[in-house]
């Protein structure tokens, strides 16, 4: 048995079904393997790595099982980087193997050597360069290990391919050697006991939920918790789901694009329990004036998230769901009547909305497919303007249904992601909604969806614009525009239809519901629904970056705004 | 001004790619390395390094961080200079 053997087998023995890459001349023993093993994983032939990548997020996402990507060296290895960073700030758990060169070409700027594991140190949670043959079970192993357990992230294994293609005689079930990594915290009770207290005080309690709650399989605890205490439950942008967005005590997404009843929900509240989300920069406006009135919690599985942003009250490093199910012994229920007829006015008054008389606008699209394909769907998107309508507006009610990079922003990734939650969920209807822009990011993976029928819905918002940056020029920059205007996309449901997918294209003079419904009575192959919305329309309420959660901005303005200082 | 200096020392296994793994945490928020020593283990499994950087804004961020790694044990803070 060769490395590249004992490679597969080991994969194999991880229960992977799926591995998405590209091949190379590194990597050609591991490719070899795929075919002499006899293995049953199947390999997805992408058309660029970065693709891969986030093809294996999107799966990782979709499934709460790690994907799996197996690139070559150099160019290769370089491609991922930025699907490597994306699923690094989202907390996504990937197994990525580059091959490399031949250990007696290392650091000669041999063809297609790059220095692949100090390239990907800073947006991996642990990488290998892997130097024995016998050694690659034990790595593998060990990276499963890595990926899944604490916060989980991407773990990389550089295999130069005088490795994959060495004799293996080491064992195929291997111990773990990770003596200094110990993910696993006790839970300080003494800590969940002062939460309670406080809670049990206070007079209008907020939970603010993260992507933790979801990564910790915690959605049904915490809404069953969030009932007991009758208190209202904001998320961020990539905890959606974490309680039902239907259900009456859900406040949708707070911060930068949040609901104006989330935010003054964190300007009044008295106490806020956040599980799950690292008081990102986007959720918080001006950190020293966050939830003024409030005692603050944070229980997250990271303990360097802890104090990082802000200084809470009370910190506790635990999974989500061991600190929902012992707090929830800890509380008696409770009710919080005149609290919640309080956020039940601001929701009256201050309602998420848009308007039609002008011409089409992106909101009325994303309501549309909701009412369409409801909440069973999972639904991705690219970042932009359309992401934080596709936020505001699709109501997202199941855990693992909403995949969108929150930390990274990278255009790209909405379609790709796609395809990796229609791998792992062939039976459930998937949406990406993408702008013109971040869809001719990763467009190439059209023939990754048309060979392997994945009927995904790619929903483009098409304003002609880099919207957000549109916007901010609007706002910010006196409406200079620049480097924003997208002329010369091409006729994209033609695109489509070069690939061999559907394409449907919906003009404003067009009927949005006949062109929708068209698109999902196509069940064999992907479809393209590119969506003609009116250029010029801006996402709000808004926090300008940097600004106090008060200073947000429900209606646009009529007067010239300053130039933000804060987070860009 | 002179920055204030603080030296972390780390109980670590000593894979390669370690100082660069350490040297990126610091790099990253601006802080500057100023002294390094690296002692093998002395009978258990751990080596020694002992990192002294300047221009560090968060001792507890970077602290956080080195313990994060995955090859890493645990981290004590010493602040070197007594002026400071």
């Amino acid at each position: 048995m060769d490395g590249a053997t004992a490679l597969i087998k080991t994969l194999e023995n991880h229960n992977v079904e799926y591995i998405f890459g590209y091949s190379g001349g590194a990597v050609l023993p591991i490719f070899d393997a795929l075919i002499t093993s006899g293995t049953k994983i199947k390999f997805i032939l992408v058309r660029h790595e970065q693709g891969a990548a986030h093809i294996a997020d999107g799966y990782a996402r979709a499934s709460g099982k790690p994907g799996v990507v197996l690139v070559t060296s150099g160019p290769g290895a370089g491609n991922i980087v930025t699907g490597l960073m994306t699923a690094h700030m989202d907390s996504v758990p990937l197994i990525v193997i580059t091959g490399q060169q031949i250990q007696s070409m290392l650091g000669l700027d041999a063809f297609q050597e790059a220095d692949t594991f100090n390239i990907t140190m800073p947006v991996v949670k642990h990488n290998y360069l892997v130097l024995h043959t016998d050694d690659l079970p034990r790595v593998v192993t060990e990276a499963f290990h890595i990926a899944t357990t604490g916060r989980p992230g991407p773990v990389l294994i550089d295999i130069p391919k005088d490795v994959s293609a060495g004799p293996f005689t080491g064992s195929l079930t291997p111990k773990i050697n990770l003596p200094a990594y110990n993910p696993a915290k006790p839970l300080d009770h003494a800590k969940l006991i002062n939460i309670a207290a406080a809670w049990a005080k206070a007079k209008r309690p907020v939970i603010l939920a993260g992507h933790g709650v979801l990564i910790a399989g915690a959605a049904a605890s915490l809404t069953e918790l969030a009932i007991s205490q009758d208190t209202p439950v904001t998320t961020t942008l990539l905890g959606k789901g974490a309680i039902a967005e239907t259900h009456p005590l859900s406040l949708g997404m707070l911060g930068m694009h949040g609901t104006a009843y989330a935010n003054k929900a964190m300007i009044e509240c008295d106490f806020l329990l956040n599980i799950g989300s690292r008081f990102d920069d986007r959720i918080m406006g001006e950190p020293a004036k966050f939830c003024p009135e409030a005692f603050i919690a944070h229980i997250d599985i990271d303990p360097a998230e802890l104090n990082k942003m802000i200084k809470p009250q009370v910190t506790v490093c635990a999974d989500a769901q061991a600190a929902i199910a012992a707090i929830q012994l800890l509380m008696k229920p409770s009710e919080h009547s005149v609290w919640n007829a309080r956020l039940d006015i601001f929701r009256r008054d201050f309602p998420l909305h848009f308007d039609d008389t002008a011409g089409r606008t992106m909101q009325s699209v994303i309501d549309a497919v909701y009412h369409i394909a409801g909440n069973q769907a999972i639904v991705t998107t690219d970042v932009g303007q359309h992401q934080m309508w596709a936020a505001q507006f699709y109501k997202t009610s199941l855990p693992n249904h909403w995949l969108t990079s929150g930390g990274a922003g990278t255009m790209g990734f909405g379609f790709p992601a796609a395809l990796g939650a229609q791998f792992a969920r062939p039976n459930a209807p998937v949406i990406a909604f993408v702008g013109d822009g971040g869809f001719q990011m990763t467009l190439f993976e059209l023939a990754t969806a048309v060979i392997h029928k994945l009927p995904v819905k790619i929903i483009i918002l098409n304003n002609h614009y880099l919207g957000m940056i549109r916007q901010w020029q609007e706002l910010f920059f006196d409406n200079q525009l620049s480097g924003t205007d997208l002329v010369g996309n091409p006729d994209f449901a033609k695109l489509a239809e070069a690939y061999g997918a559907s394409g449907i294209h919906i003009k404003a003079e067009d009927s949005l519901e006949a062109g929708l419904g068209a698109a999902f009575s196509i069940t064999d192959r992907p479809v393209i629904v590119d969506v003609e919305v009116v250029k010029t329309n801006n996402v709000f309420p808004m926090v300008p970056p940097g600004a106090p959660l008060d200073q947000m901005i429900i209606e646009p303005p009529t007067l010239p705004l300053a130039k933000p200082t804060g987070s860009t | 001004m002179i920055s204030a200096s603080y030296t972390f020392i780390l109980e670590m296994r000593n894979t390669p790619g370690m100082l660069v793994r350490v040297a990126q945490i610091f790099g990253r928020r601006g802080a500057n390395i100023t002294q390094v020593h690296v002692n093998p283990p002395s009978g258990g499994i751990f080596s020694k390094m002992s990192i002294t950087a300047t221009d560090v804004s968060s001792v507890e961020q970077i602290t956080r961080q080195l313990e994060k790694l995955i090859d890493i044990h645990s981290v004590t803070v010493m602040n070197s200079d007594p002026s400071q």
